[in-house]
């Protein structure tokens, strides 16, 4: 029962968060520490705010995001450039998936 | 930008493989060491890394248990390195820099457009009496200047545009479309002029319109006599001269005169015959001097020359004293022949119509004409007499000796 209350409490916190974030129109990303993927059609894209590379192929790469892993699928999918702050994908893009 | 970046500073391509690439992945994005380009393989990654990141690597390969190796090197800082190794080809390449440089400072080409009347060799003729010419300095160039004097020394030239363009001069004009009469700056009204013979001959017609006749109808004259004086007389009235009027003598005066032509034409004509067998040789030349290169010598007893030649020119108006071309060789025989009947009749009626033509054109008038031909056994002989009009007379200022100055003299004082 105990359990039960504490599972319940968790998502009311971090709804609270997000409504306070909101109200206050603070930028989500750094508030939440929600990843930014921007696509460009489905040849590029570009994500930002990230913690890492977890699988690296030519068919999917997969990223750790703060809260949840990106997962990137396609076909001859390469890594353009990568830093800490950002990075870019390019190749065909078949799905985008969070994990 | 960045490439430029990344080529200046220099960078490396790296294969990398072992036991986790992705972990040296987020390593290096840590460190932050830029990778860009990473591509998989299967069982390598190859990436491009800046060559600071290449050495600050070895740690992070140590840590994630992977191995890497240099594909290439690329950037300024490799490409020096190698540079140092070709001092020839890099001096010639600055030679060249420079040497492009230097050429782009001169003109090298002159072009003339919008020009109808004044043709382009009277222009670059110009230009050079004005020292512009191809293989001057561009800064010696005074373009306004030079667009003013193209004005100012011809009057058809109502607009002038001179710019450079690269290395070429464009001169471009406008022409005026109206003719330009030219104001005869009229001579010395104060003289006069008369109208004297050119040749000799007969006064067949006159009709004075200015000017005092000084023959008549009929009259014979020699060459240079007057035939109308430009002095008109004024008269006393003791009828002596007071003074004289000066003024332009003005008269429409035919002068007859006989004259005689004989033309003799040859029955017997020799005739180049070629063969039909001919050589050609090259030649080519430095200025003057000309060689031809030919194979042996040249088998013919009677043979013409003939062959064009080139002149080597860069661009448009850039001629090297450098010559080229070929010249044919070709074999003839002098052979005799004989003109028959008609072609001799067709010869002499060509002649008799080259002595109207010639008459015509300088505007003299045949009123009497007895043309014989005289045919010889080798040569025919076209005797014409003709009696012809001309309007043989020449304006000259009029010479006559100024009116005694003592009686205008006297006039003026007062009695």
């Amino acid at each position: 029962m105990r359990r039960n209350n504490r599972k319940l409490s968790i998502p009311t916190l971090s709804g609270s968060k997000e409504l306070i974030v909101e109200s206050l129109k603070l930028p989500k990303d750094t508030m939440l520490g929600a990843s930014i993927v921007t696509l460009t059609g489905n040849r590029e894209a570009f994500i930002e705010n990230y913690k890492g590379i977890l699988e690296y192929t030519r068919e999917s790469i997969v990223l750790q995001g703060k809260n949840c892993k990106i997962c990137f699928e396609g076909r001859q999918l390469s890594i353009d450039y990568y830093t800490n702050e950002d990075m870019k994908i390019s190749g065909s893009i078949d799905a985008v998936r969070y994990v | 930008m960045l490439h430029w970046v990344q080529y200046i500073r220099g960078y490396v391509t790296i294969k990398v493989w072992g036991y986790s690439t992705e972990r040296l992945l987020n390593l290096c994005g840590n460190h932050n060491i830029l990778v860009w380009d990473i591509v998989n393989h299967g069982e390598y990654d190859t990436m491009n890394i800046s060559v600071r990141g290449f050495f600050a690597l070895k740690p992070l390969l140590k840590k994630t248990g992977t191995r890497a190796a240099v594909l290439g090197k690329y950037g300024l800082p490799f490409f020096m390195s190698k540079m140092q190794k070709r001092k020839v080809f890099v001096a010639g390449l600055l030679c060249c820099l420079v040497f492009w440089m230097l050429t782009a400072r001169y003109i090298w080409n002159i072009e003339i457009e919008g020009n109808y009347v004044l043709t382009d060799d009277v222009l670059l003729d110009y230009l050079e009496e004005n020292k512009i010419h191809v293989s001057m300095k561009k800064n010696e160039l005074q373009i306004e200047e030079l667009e003013k004097a193209l004005r100012e020394k011809y009057d058809v030239i109502t607009w002038t545009s001179v710019q450079l363009k690269g290395t070429t001069l464009l001169i471009s004009i406008k022409e005026n479309e109206m003719p330009v009469y030219e104001q005869n700056d009229q001579t010395d009204t104060e003289k006069g002029t008369d109208l004297i013979a050119a040749r000799s001959g007969t006064v067949s017609y006159i009709i004075t319109r200015s000017g005092v006749p000084q023959v008549a109808l009929g009259d014979t004259v020699e060459k240079g006599d007057v035939l109308v004086s430009g002095a008109v007389p004024v008269y006393n009235e003791d009828t002596t001269v007071r003074k004289y009027q000066f003024t332009e003598s003005d008269a429409d005066i035919l002068l007859r005169y006989t004259e005689s032509v004989s033309v003799k034409r040859d029955i017997l004509y020799e005739e180049k015959k070629y063969s039909g067998r001919q050589k050609k040789m090259v030649m080519f030349g430095i200025n003057d001097k000309e060689w031809n290169i030919r194979l042996g010598k040249i088998p013919y007893d009677e043979y013409d020359i003939s062959g064009e030649k080139k002149q080597v020119r860069l661009l448009d108006r850039l001629y090297l004293p450098l010559f080229y071309g070929t010249k044919t060789i070709q074999e003839y025989e002098m052979v005799r022949q004989k003109y028959t009947e008609e072609e001799m009749n067709a010869a002499m009626q060509e002649e008799w119509n080259k002595i109207i033509s010639t008459l015509e054109e300088k505007g003299v008038q045949i009123t009497e004409k007895n043309v014989t031909i005289k045919k010889n056994d080798d040569n025919w002989v076209l005797n014409a007499h003709m009696q012809l009009e001309e309007a043989a007379v020449q304006s000259v200022p009029t010479e006559t000796e100024p009116v005694v100055a003592d009686e205008t003299a006297e006039e003026e004082e007062p009695e």
